[in-house]
């Protein structure tokens, strides 16, 4: 008998001919993510499961922890190996059954015979193994219709695996199996959100925070820092490059008309953005932008914003609700982090009134007083990256 | 990068005394509780260490007890004091300018208990002692009056405070957060004829974090705050911090009194005639370790950045609320209109700093404040 952990992969078993590519991708994902955990690990995959196998030192808890923010897995099951043999199935039932039940008071037994030249039927193997649970645990009840516990026997080609039910994984399909793409990341709730949904759709993830000293300071971007290792954890590593802004934003403080700061520096923000996705290989922009949520975020504002850009620009939180947006920044861990109380980019210099639907023509017109292309070159000359996670 | 270390309210660089008084008693690795040799010279650190703070209260070793610094000496006198007086009135008068660690022990006796909270306003930096004597017209079981604040640096009568106690019968017990006063300025010395408890920290005065005392004057009943073992009289159990202790002791002895008055001097020479908008706000009895100023139409923390980048570092309010949002609590009792609030920071002072050093960092913040002015 083996504790093993089973991971179920997610839609890329529907994938056709590049299957293969999917496997191999999530498998390096799965290595990554336990790189960490005590003890050394080992993969078996088959039928569309990932058996992961641990020395006698490994931290199964943990792996499992560490697995359930691996995209590409739907579930995530702690269980055991043994023998394909009924007597060998039996003892682990005995020997694990508090384990795989828990706190359940009913249960029924679920049987998965893919070896079909296994001598008993499925409804035969539940029939025993139901048997042996309940002559183990007599305090326990056979539930078929809503049991609080599934005890599943899968009889497969090499072994038979036991487990209770899995939890569900994170979904979505492997990290870098879509690309790569450059999250501009603020510091608020949002664009952490809109990198992990990105991220679950396969992007690998880099992120440019943009600055502006002395109006921000080192503890905002601590607080950019803390929140790029918590995606980190979903993404893999990632770069965070920091670009300056300052000077940008004290010649639109000083030249340009004050309700369009904000779309102003947006675009300025895209352009660079842009400039180094091209550098990097990234093939499109995210942010956290959620359509109506703020003036900038106004349909006219984000027309405004995406003409900037010369790369498609994913805003997947575009449809959400600020509370829905909320509920999965708690769930992905970065909500604590992201309020946080110091200022962001954009707070210092926000306009009274901001032009909640600004014409291109007029934003056009401001921009002709502005050395566009020397304000630009000189933010990006300030770009530094570090990795992070 | 040469730094300039002027948040000295916040924390001081330990004195050199200080950290050889702490190695040297690290050496001491006995309990101060056991009854063999080491754990007896532990406990003689210990007491020597308690002897010496309390002479720099002028009062007796025994009613200093050693905490964890002057937060913890706040909340177990505040509370202690309310569970022990609570019987002569729910009322607790507080001033509006007391310490995060002073108001909000108070604020959770109102919630817990029912408490009723006056504060006594502290506008200019003056506490307003006709408001307290008001106020002590009702039964009271509390008054916490700290001596200096620790954003404007303004002293608070404490002697008018314990008149006014006296003189309205409630027999409120009155304890003082004294740890921006301790050893920064005269007044100090009054903490043992008036106060029935205080507190000070001994980092703020040169010693290492972590450790504090409360001062409970002789006669006066506190209950105990931490139980187990029955160390410091029962009140505060727990192996003693005693290398905390004896650097505390240390940094007492080796404190230099009246060290900043020059500093302020030079500092706020040259700030006024350099930057003709900086208003400072100058309460009339401070402390001379801390200098509270605005730079209207400077945030406070844009500041803070660009000096923090030049290795200067000062605090926009206290650091223990300069990192919540909004603006201080403290200031706005004090009457600030709203672009000097937004734009105060505080400079404060401690013996490290030279003259040569508190000049240029002047001309540096008025620099800056001029070149940030929007």
């Amino acid at each position: 008998m083996k504790e093993i952990i089973l991971l179920k992969y997610g839609e890329i078993v529907l994938k056709g001919l590049n299957r293969g590519y999917f496997n191999s991708l999530l498998e390096a994902r799965v290595r990554r993510a336990l790189k960490d955990v005590r003890g050394d690990f080992s993969f078996d995959y088959a039928q569309s499961t990932l058996c992961v196998y641990g020395d006698e030192e490994a931290d199964y808890a943990g792996a499992a922890d560490k697995l359930k923010k691996v995209f590409g897995i739907a579930s995530v099951c702690r269980g055991y190996g043994c023998e394909k043999d009924m007597e060998d199935v039996k003892r682990v039932l005995r020997e694990r059954l508090d384990g795989i039940v828990g706190g359940a008071k009913t249960f029924k037994c679920d049987a998965k015979r893919s070896d079909k030249k296994f001598p008993l039927k499925s409804p035969e193997i539940c029939a025993v193994c139901g048997g042996e649970v309940l002559s183990a645990r007599p305090d326990l009840k056979v539930d078929v219709i809503d049991p609080e516990c599934v005890i599943t026997i899968e009889i497969r080609d090499r072994a038979a695996f036991i487990h209770g039910r899995g939890e569900k994984g994170a979904g979505g399909v492997p990290v870098g199996s879509g690309g790569r793409a450059m999250l501009l990341l603020s510091g608020g709730i949002d664009s952490p959100v809109a990198g992990h949904m990105m991220a679950k759709r396969g992007a690998a993830i880099d992120a440019v925070y943009f600055e502006t000293p002395p109006y921000t300071g080192e503890a905002a971007k601590q607080k950019v820092r803390a929140l790029a290792r918590i995606l980190s954890e979903w993404c893999g590593e990632l770069h965070l490059h920091s670009v300056s802004l300052t000077e940008i934003q004290e010649t639109l403080a000083a030249n340009c008309r004050e309700k369009l700061f904000t779309l102003l520096l947006r675009r300025f923000m895209m352009r660079a953005a842009c400039a180094l996705a091209h550098k990097y290989g990234a093939g499109c922009l995210v942010t956290g932008e959620s359509m109506g949520q703020v003036a900038s975020q106004t349909m006219a504002a984000l027309a405004v914003t995406d003409d900037a850009s010369d790369m498609p620009v994913m805003r997947p939180c575009i449809g959400l609700d600020k509370d829905e947006i909320v509920v999965r920044a708690r769930e992905i861990g970065t909500f604590e982090t992201s309020i946080l109380p110091y200022e962001d980019c954009c707070t210092v210099f926000t306009p009274r009134h901001p032009d909640t639907r600004p014409e291109l023509a007029e934003i056009l017109e401001e921009e002709a007083k502005l050395d566009i292309a020397g304000l630009l070159e000189r933010a990006l000359a300030t770009d530094r990256f570090e990795r992070i996670g | 990068m040469q730094e300039i270390y002027l948040d000295n309210a916040a924390t001081a660089k330990p004195l050199p005394e200080a950290v050889e008084a702490f190695n040297a008693a690290l050496r001491e690795y006995g309990n101060p509780s056991s009854l063999h040799g080491a754990g007896i010279r532990a406990k003689e650190t210990l007491e020597k260490a308690r002897a010496e703070v309390a002479n720099a209260f002028g009062a007796a070793a025994k009613e200093i007890v050693f905490t964890s610094g002057g937060s913890e000496s706040n909340n177990h006198a505040l509370r202690g004091a309310f569970r022990t007086h609570c019987r002569r009135g729910k009322q607790i008068i507080i001033s509006e300018g007391e310490h995060p660690s002073a108001e909000n022990p108070v604020r959770a006796l109102a919630e817990e208990y029912g408490a009723e909270v006056t504060a006594a306003p502290t506008k200019g930096g003056v506490l307003d002692i006709n408001a307290l004597r008001e106020a002590l017209k009702k039964p009271t079981a509390l008054v916490c009056v700290m001596l200096a604040n620790n954003e404007t640096g303004a002293i608070y009568d404490i002697t008018a405070v314990r008149e006014a106690i006296d003189s309205s019968g409630t027999g409120a017990h009155f304890h003082c957060d004294a740890v921006q006063a301790f050893l920064k300025c005269g007044e100090y010395k009054k903490i043992k004829l008036y106060c029935d408890t205080a507190s000070v920290s001994a980092h703020k005065i040169g010693g290492v974090r972590g450790v504090g005392a409360l001062y409970i004057k002789n006669g006066v009943r506190l209950p105990a705050y931490i139980l187990g073992g029955g160390q410091e009289g029962g009140l505060r159990s727990g192996t003693e911090n005693v290398a905390g202790a004896a650097a505390f002791a240390a940094a007492c002895r080796a404190h230099k009194e009246g060290a900043a008055a020059n500093l302020r001097k030079a500092f706020t020479n040259v700030l006024a005639a350099e930057c003709p908008f900086a208003a400072f706000h100058i309460p009339p009895r401070h402390v001379d370790s801390i200098v509270s100023v605005s730079f209207p139409g400077v945030r406070s923390e844009v500041l803070l950045n660009a000096l923090s980048a030049e290795g200067i570092y000062i605090s926009a309010g206290s650091a223990c609320s300069a990192s919540r949002k909004g603006v201080s609590r403290v200031m706005e009792a004090f009457g600030l209109p709203k672009p000097e609030l937004e734009s105060a920071v505080r400079i404060s002072f401690g013996e490290e700093n030279t003259e040569e050093e508190c000049v240029y960092a002047a001309k540096r913040i008025a620099e800056n404040a001029k070149r940030l002015k929007r």
